[in-house]
């Protein structure tokens, strides 16, 4: 079985780093990176990743905005993504989960237990669909 | 499995640390300057994005407490700080903040990494505020002791704004410029003996006088010893070190 692929958009470069430690040595994860929204499209049209996570406070092209590019390409619109957000109000949550995302994760989050949270959201969504 | 990721996290930190020691210095800069009724609103909103920043980040690296203060200043700032029970949330959630910075900046293996030329056993980066209404002066402070030993300086160009960084920041010692404009530092160290919680900080005066005499008089204030001007940078640590027995 391949390995498989998560692409992160972030535009913290630690954040980036300690996310994509976690995903690859605890998750198993193949991961990929890029820094921002405009980026972030980019690498997912060309590297195809099973899943995106995708940081909602960004620079330039924010994450909400990046996720409707993504669903408005028949390329991208299939890539489960989860938000990564420091909005942890529930009216927020609620907010983003109605645009049609896989999950919500607070930040700051747990580089121990990251894996375990994407994975359990994705299996979810999967359930879901 | 932690501890196969801990050393990659670490090494991030590493790299990542300066970059946070500045976003909080962004905080305290805001803080110092809304204890003086007068933040502007760039300053405002540049704290608010490191606030944000530190709160995503600094959990990560083992200090939840930092982040989750930092999103309490993020909010403070955010809604427009101009109460003063909210100017003193954000003013003690940044001293936590910092404090747990610099708890967690100790290096796990002793002096090696950070040990300035004039350095101590501990190998703890030591805290100078440096208080000279010259820039050019600060900035060669800064110089040497941030670049040449990796110490940590903090900066005030007048005998007030000295007294209330030492205070807040409680530095290992204060470089002090005897010639100020306004309060003297002659003055400036009386009001920091006054001070209980600036008292017992060490301090050196910064002197374009140099005659013994002129030293011995300074030293008969209470200084702890006096830097003649012009010092070299280069080895400005290890006079400082050297003045206040700080060990090798």
């Amino acid at each position: 079985m391949s390995q498989k692929r998560i692409l992160l958009v972030d535009d913290e470069d630690d954040i980036r780093e300690v996310a994509a430690i976690s995903l690859q040595a605890v998750g198993g994860w193949e991961v990929c990176s890029a820094s921002g929204g405009t980026a972030g499209i980019a690498k997912a049209l060309a590297e195809q990743p099973d899943a995106i996570l995708l940081d909602v406070m960004m620079p330039g092209i924010d994450g909400l905005t990046t996720f409707k590019c993504l669903q408005a390409d028949s390329r991208t619109r299939d890539i489960p993504v989860i938000l990564l957000t420091a909005k942890t109000q529930a009216a927020d949550r609620d907010c983003f989960e109605k645009l049609g995302v896989a999950g919500v994760l607070s930040k700051p989050f747990d580089p121990m237990s990251l894996p375990d949270q994407v994975g359990a959201l994705l299996a979810a969504a999967a359930e879901g669909t | 499995m932690a501890t196969e990721i801990a050393p990659a996290i670490e090494a991030i930190w590493q790299r990542s640390r300066g970059e946070i020691d500045r976003r909080i210095t962004t905080l305290e800069d805001a803080v110092a300057r809304m204890s003086e009724g007068g933040l502007a609103e760039e300053l405002r909103a540049q704290a608010e994005r490191d606030a944000h920043k530190l709160a995503g980040s600094l959990a990560m690296f083992g200090f939840p407490t930092g982040s989750r203060r930092a999103r309490e200043v993020e909010q403070a700032l955010g809604s427009g700080a101009s109460a003063a029970a909210a100017r003193l949330l954000i003013a003690e959630a940044v001293a936590v903040v910092r404090e747990e910075f610099d708890r967690r900046s100790l290096p796990a293996n002793g002096a090696e990494e950070i040990t300035a030329a004039g350095g101590h056993s501990s190998g703890v980066a030591r805290k100078i505020l440096v208080i000279d209404d010259s820039a050019l002066i600060r900035g060669v402070v800064q110089l040497g002791l941030e670049g040449e030993s990796g110490w940590r300086v903090r900066v005030a160009a007048s005998g007030a704004e000295g007294l209330e960084l030492a205070t807040r920041e409680r530095p290992d010692a204060i470089l002090l410029d005897v010639d100020l404009p306004g309060m003297d530092g002659p003055a400036t160290l009386t009001r920091l003996r006054a001070h209980e919680s600036a008292r017992e900080i060490p301090v050196l005066f910064l002197s374009g006088h140099g005659t013994p005499q002129d030293h011995a008089g300074l030293q008969a204030l209470g200084a702890a010893g006096v830097i003649a001007k012009p010092f070299d940078p280069a080895t400005l640590a290890e006079e400082i070190g050297r003045m206040l027995s700080w060990a090798r």
